[in-house]
């Protein structure tokens, strides 16, 4: 027993109250570099205790004077710390490479060997999408040093294929679906393929806890369990049997660019290596409100391989994350040393980080007062509304701070070559990065090429070349040679924008029926230093209009952008989880009460079709009365969203052997573009989709909508009927009048008659095909909460969606899927948290930022709408899922446990305060 | 990271005979290497060398019943994945097997080693970041007091509010179980057992450790004494996700002797930290429902939660008193 422990048990008096911080000098290159304490087993001292800030200099960088690899002598074999040859075994063969001992195993894949199927997202081990295996076991190549691989048998994603015959776990990946942007699909196979090589029959939760070191953005786990389990030799039906839709739905083809990710094969901008290529990184403040006292760049110069340096002075700083300049260097090491080396002193000043201070400091309180809300027509309606009233009912929700966090960070690289230029984005729209790029290169735009072929995950945050694309082309331009920028995953979580945290009040009469009769609803939204986003609140109730204000709130954090379905996670969140308010209030069950205030006809139907499929009826009644420290509940979440059109152009080349290109500028952000221009075609003109390729993500290519709105493939599918409609129609000129080309023989044979190897022809959109009709939603979730601990589990979803006609059932299972898991992981994990001392975000990564993961997410059932009067039009899909989740998992742990959280995320914190809210009421 | 000169250790001899010639400059010892090169990468250290024990002979990750010292001897180097799936460790110490199974993800268990887990530094986010100079780093405060303390300490703490992020010293030390260190003392080796009960400590000076090892030694094996193994146990590890995350709390009962029950909790103080009172409630009495909810309740004696880690103190109560139910079969 040590006399340290319990006795006496507690601790030491903690000093508290240390006096305001507001202003602190911090200088950056004293020693948070020197850490005393543990390192692996064992650590020498010496040198540390006197003087560690001595070595932040960057000593060791000069000292080119390296030996290659001494001879082993003591037992200890020596090298570095300059570069040394070793030889690596990948794939069956051997690759001599020289590296610094520093080097991890990731980077030699990626930057010297071009084997860029191994991703490099988190850098830290958490999100598995750099795994590789290592003597057959699954590793994460971004925590191992490439000599520690020296001798071991490494095989990466490009190893796993047998020439064309894809590895059966890849195979099944692809017809599956099991990836939707393909960037953490690499990783994903790797797990799964060494999960099968130990456990050949798995039970889905073996496969859950065996790629538990893996993260999804997209959220396909679904179908990568599917996947796993299949490839394992499980019979699994492809597809969600559950669907109530009808034969146009039946399209359950792979995606068409499937073999391409799963084989690692897939170029994504940050894979992107040119000859010559240098590299550079965004400078930025690290406090949430600074000013920068000085600036020494001189040792940053003199690292050996740096080539620019410059840091802007003289400003405030207004977030962690503000940029302040910019470091380039020949490598990722030069630029590592002269970031390291830079010295800059910050004046700290007081952050704004709380958003219900800063409402009261920046807006007044909350509610503002009812008189000076609105007009004084809608002050006095209101007034008038809780004056009649039979109850009033009022209550304030909140919500976090969610960052996009992109698998793929945001990164650019740009090649200037004078007369022209040419640019790879990571981005969601590919007509944004060519404007973008026209402007930063400052050329003509027939001398400008734009590249987004594959993204990995955009989420709202990717529509222009944005810091990252204009640092590129401004050191391109001035250096004469190909330049990189790819964030590292802290400046993702800091500076690429984010969906903004909200305030939403609302307090609501309710008539004598029991029903909503109008009130004031107060919504603020909460976000960057520049930008106002105020919140949406979007009902879709009838709630007796209310009067509604709103305010925009200012934080010390980094600006919001557009996040999948913006404004409405969050303002359904507050409106879900008080419509629940309101009918307990009523004392009428949330169900019955959403048929009396859900104007929607569909969403109506949707509500008996989820209730069955979830066991409505079953749930516990009242709130909270099961029984054990372990409680289900059940709770409702709904949505909706739009139709509107789009500009898009749609090319077809038509070969005389009867084979298509189809091409389109757009982009696909894991939606299927590729997919959806070969199915529309194939389906429109009724042949096989074997005689069809498609290309997509470049500005060569006729341009298209940006990923926003769910807006592509509503958009693209009119233009490429009525391309597919004009090359029919010129096959029947010259076939001479037959009229009836609408199947493969038709089709080829007509071809034959093509004068020369080919004709072309241009689609626009085309009334006749447009969607007609909004997209619903309705979600049913059934959640588990510990009562002891506060820990929420997300059990099931039950996701009901009306789409129009979807062009690939698979891919449109996907969206539904992959938007339940991101509203799951809103709702339960996360959350950008600043520290209110320093403004410092203290989860700038992909452990404490927390991500659903395998493990976590629920079982999802994708139930494919169809309308008694569906149109041939596709329509929204990609946002419209992500809306409900939150407000469906809030009312399933208030049925589970007799108690509200009304903040999101719902931690195990505020789920035991509630509780003890509960308990003492 | 910064450059640095690798020195790859054919044997203990050879790692522990550079470190007693007190090389200039520092020097990181590194085995699996997940969690030095975290901090290198975040620039929390800046050696001039790394020495690389990972070429060790095989013996060095053995793991063996040695009949001599009563114990099973696991050698340092032995992977999180070979230790949890190792027979002789899941049929005597289930719960260490356990908690290691779970341990971070798939892919760390496979290269982090069971010594450099027990040696890992804190997870405190304010020590993890590179911007923040904290109490731990030399610097004047500790950012946990008035900053967003949801994942400190809730026990222990002086001066600085740390959490251990070990998973297998908890049941380890349930295990009652030592640590095997070696050293070049004067030119000849040298080794010493210390029980983990002392080899953890909570430092006067935030700066130090939270475990006695020496500047010149080197963890070697760990042991565990055959008799404290037994299906009594029962381990317990809350997360707030279930895929890899880090623990809000764990606990490790031992209830295999039964006039000394060991009861160790994880991630609520800055070291694995022993239960004594509550291990003298128990002592000796036949674990029932009741007696259970009584242990819970005293096992938050003196606790001093924070302005956001408050929620931790009912997590342990009703987890202690979970996990003595599971130990007993109650």
């Amino acid at each position: 027993m040590s006399k340290h422990d319990q006795v006496p048990q507690g601790s030491e008096p903690r000093p508290r109250g240390r006096g305001k911080l507001r202003t602190q000098t911090v200088d950056l290159t004293s020693p948070p570099t020197g850490v005393g304490g543990p390192d692996a087993l064992a650590f020498s001292r010496r040198g540390f205790l006197k003087g560690a800030s001595a070595l932040v200099a960057a000593p060791l960088i000069g000292s080119a004077a390296v030996r290659a690899a001494d001879p082993p002598k003591d037992g200890l074999q020596r090298s570095g710390p300059g570069a040394v040859p070793i030889e690596l075994t990948i794939n069956g063969k051997s690759h001599k490479v020289e590296v610094e001992p520093r080097v991890t195993l990731l980077d030699v894949l990626r930057d010297k060997l071009d084997l860029t199927g191994a991703k490099e997202v988190c850098a830290r081990g958490a999100c598995g999408a750099c795994t590789v295996l290592i003597d057959d076991k699954p590793v994460n190549s971004c925590l191992m040093l490439a000599m520690d691989a020296v001798g071991a048998k490494v095989t990466t994603i490009e190893g796993l294929a047998d020439g064309d015959k894809l590895d059966p776990v890849q195979a099944a990946f692809a017809k599956y679906d099991a990836l939707q942007c393909g960037y953490c699909t690499p990783g994903f196979v790797m797990s799964v393929k060494s999960l099968l090589a130990r456990n050949p029959k798995p039970t889905v939760e073996d496969v859950r806890k065996g790629c538990a070191g893996n993260i999804c953005r997209c959220g396909t786990y679904t179908k990568i369990f599917e996947a796993a389990l299949a490839a394992a030799g499980v019979a699994v039906p492809l597809g969600n049997e559950a669907d109530n839709a009808g034969k146009a739905m039946e399209n359950t083809a792979g995606r068409a660019d499937a073999v391409l990710k799963v084989t690692g094969r897939a170029k994504y901008t940050a894979d992107v290596n040119l000859p010559k290529m240098a590299y550079a990184a965004i400078v930025y403040c690290p406090y949430g409100k600074a000013n920068l006292k000085s600036v020494d760049v001189e040792a940053a110069q003199k690292v050996p391989g740096v080539l620019d340096v410059e840091i802007r002075e003289k400003r405030e700083f207004k977030y962690c994350g503000h940029p302040a300049g910019h470091v380039c260097a020949e490598n990722r090491q030069a630029l590592d040393d002269a970031l390291a080396a830079l010295s800059m002193k910050w004046e700290v000043l007081e952050p704004a980080t709380d958003p219900i201070k800063e409402h009261q400091n920046q807006q007044g309180p909350i509610p503002p007062a009812l008189d000076k809300a609105g007009s004084e027509e809608e002050v006095a309606k209101a007034a008038e509304a809780f004056k009649s009233a039979k109850r009033v009912v009022e209550h304030t929700y909140q919500t976090q701070i969610q960052t996009h966090s992109c698998l793929e960070p945001h990164c650019a690289v740009a090649d200037y070559r004078g007369d022209s230029a040419e640019m790879w984005v990571s981005s969601q729209a590919t007509s944004g990065i060519f404007q973008g790029a026209v402007q930063a290169f400052n050329l003509d735009r027939n001398k400008v090429r734009t590249h987004c072929e594959f993204v990995g995950g955009g989420f709202g945050s990717k529509f222009d070349i944005d810091a990252e694309g204009h640092l590129a082309a401004h050191l391109s331009k001035k250096l004469a040679r190909p330049i990189k920028v790819v964030n590292d995953r802290k400046r993702e979580h800091l500076d690429t924008g984010c969906r903004p945290g909200s305030i939403q009040y609302m307090k609501l009469a309710l008539a004598e029926n029991g029903l909503p009769a109008g009130g004031h609803v107060h919504i603020a939204g909460v976000c960057g230093a520049s930008t106002r986003a105020d919140a949406a609140n979007p009902s879709r109730y009838e709630l007796g209009k209310p009067l509604k204000s709103s305010a925009g709130i200012k934080l010390s954090v980094g600006d919001a952008r557009a996040m999948r379905a913006p404004g409405h996670p969050q303002g359904m969140f507050a409106v879900d989880s008080f419509v629940d308010e309101l009918a307990a209030a009523a004392g009428v069950d949330p169900l019955e009460y959403r048929l009396k205030i859900d104007p929607s006809p569909v969403r109506k139907l949707m509500y008996s079709v989820g209730a069955e499929r979830i066991g409505w009826t079953g749930r516990p009644q009242p709130d909270g009365s099961g029984h054990g420290r372990l409680r289900r509940g059940i709770g409702i979440g709904v949505g909706s969203w739009g139709n509107g059109k789009a500009p898009a152009q749609i090319r077809i080349d038509v070969f005389r052997d009867g084979t298509l290109r189809v091409f389109s500028g757009t982009q696909d952000i894991g939606t299927g573009t590729r997919t959806v221009l070969i199915d529309t075609v194939a389906s429109h003109l009724g042949i096989d989709r074997k005689l069809i390729t498609a290309d997509c993500g470049n500005s060569d290519y006729p341009q298209g909508p940006g990923s926003g709105g769910s807006t592509v493939t509503r958009a693209i599918v009119p233009a490429i009927r009525d391309a597919a409609e004009k090359a029919r129609a010129k096959l029947i000129d010259l076939a001479a009048g037959d009229a009836k080309i609408a199947d493969t023989p038709a089709w080829t044979a007509a071809c034959k008659k093509i004068a020369g190897e080919s004709f072309t022809v241009l689609g626009e959109p085309n009334d006749k095909y447009w969607g007609k009709g909004g997209s619903d939603t309705v979600q049913f979730a059934e959640v588990e909460v510990d009562t002891g601990t506060g820990v929420v589990r997300a059990l099931k979803v039950v996701a009901l969606q009306s789409c129009g006609k979807p062009v690939n059932r698979l891919l449109a299972e996907s969206q539904i899927i992959g938007g339940v898991i991101q509203g799951v992981s809103f709702a339960l994990y996360e959350e950008k948290i600043l520290d209110p001392q320093t403004g410092v975000m203290t989860n700038p990564n992909l452990e404490t930022y927390k991500i659903c993961g395998p493990v976590d997410c629920p079982d999802v059932i994708p139930i494919l709408w169809k309308e008694e009067e569906a149109d041939l039009g596709a329509r929204s899909l990609g946002e419209p899922p992500v809306i409900p989740t939150a407000g469906a998992i809030a009312n399933a742990v208030s049925n589970a446990i007799g108690a509200r959280v009304r903040s999101l995320p719902i931690t195990p914190y505020k789920v035991l305060a509630a509780l003890a809210e509960r308990r003492s009421a | 990271m910064n450059a640095f000169e690798y020195l790859t250790a054919d044997s203990f001899e050879a790692a522990t005979g550079f470190l007693a010639k007190k090389p200039e400059g520092r020097t990181l010892v590194k085995a699996g290497g997940i969690d030095v090169l975290d901090r290198l990468k975040e620039r929390l250290e800046t050696p001039d060398r790394l020495l690389n024990l990972r070429n060790l002979p095989p013996a060095a990750k053995a793991i063996e019943r040695r009949a001599s010292e009563n114990v099973l001897a696991i050698g340092a180097l032995a992977t999180l994945a070979e230790v949890a799936a190792h027979p002789e460790v899941k049929k005597l110490f289930p719960i260490l097997a356990e908690s290691l199974g779970d341990a971070a993800t798939p892919q760390i268990r496979n290269v982090a080693t069971i010594g450099g887990n027990l040696l890992q530094k804190p997870r405190c986010w304010y020590f993890r970041s590179q911007d923040i100079l904290c109490r731990k780093k030399g610097g004047g405060l500790c950012y946990a007091i008035d900053g967003d303390n949801r994942y400190h300490a809730i026990f222990g703490t002086k001066m600085c509010h740390i959490v251990h992020a070990s998973n297998a010293a908890v049941p380890l030390r349930a295990y009652g179980a030592s640590v095997r260190t070696i050293r070049n003392e004067n030119g000849k080796i040298a080794e010493r057992v210390v029980n983990l009960d002392d080899f953890y400590r909570v430092p006067d000076d935030p700066k130090d450790d939270e475990h006695t090892l020496q500047p010149n030694e080197i963890l070697k094996e760990i042991l565990i004494p055959l008799s404290a193994g037994g299906t009594k146990s029962a381990y317990i590890e809350l997360r707030e996700k279930q895929s890899f995350d880090w623990p809000l709390v764990t606990v490790a009962v031992n209830l295999n002797d039964p006039v000394q029950p060991r009861i160790v909790l994880g991630a609520v103080a800055p070291i694995p930290w022993r239960l004594p009172n509550v291990e003298a409630l128990i002592a000796g009495k036949p674990i029932t429902a009741e007696l259970a909810d009584q242990a819970g309740e005293k096992a938050t004696e003196g606790a001093d939660p924070m302005t956001h880690n408050e929620y931790k103190v009912p997590q342990v109560q009703v987890l202690v008193s979970q996990a003595l139910r599971t130990a007993a079969g109650v």
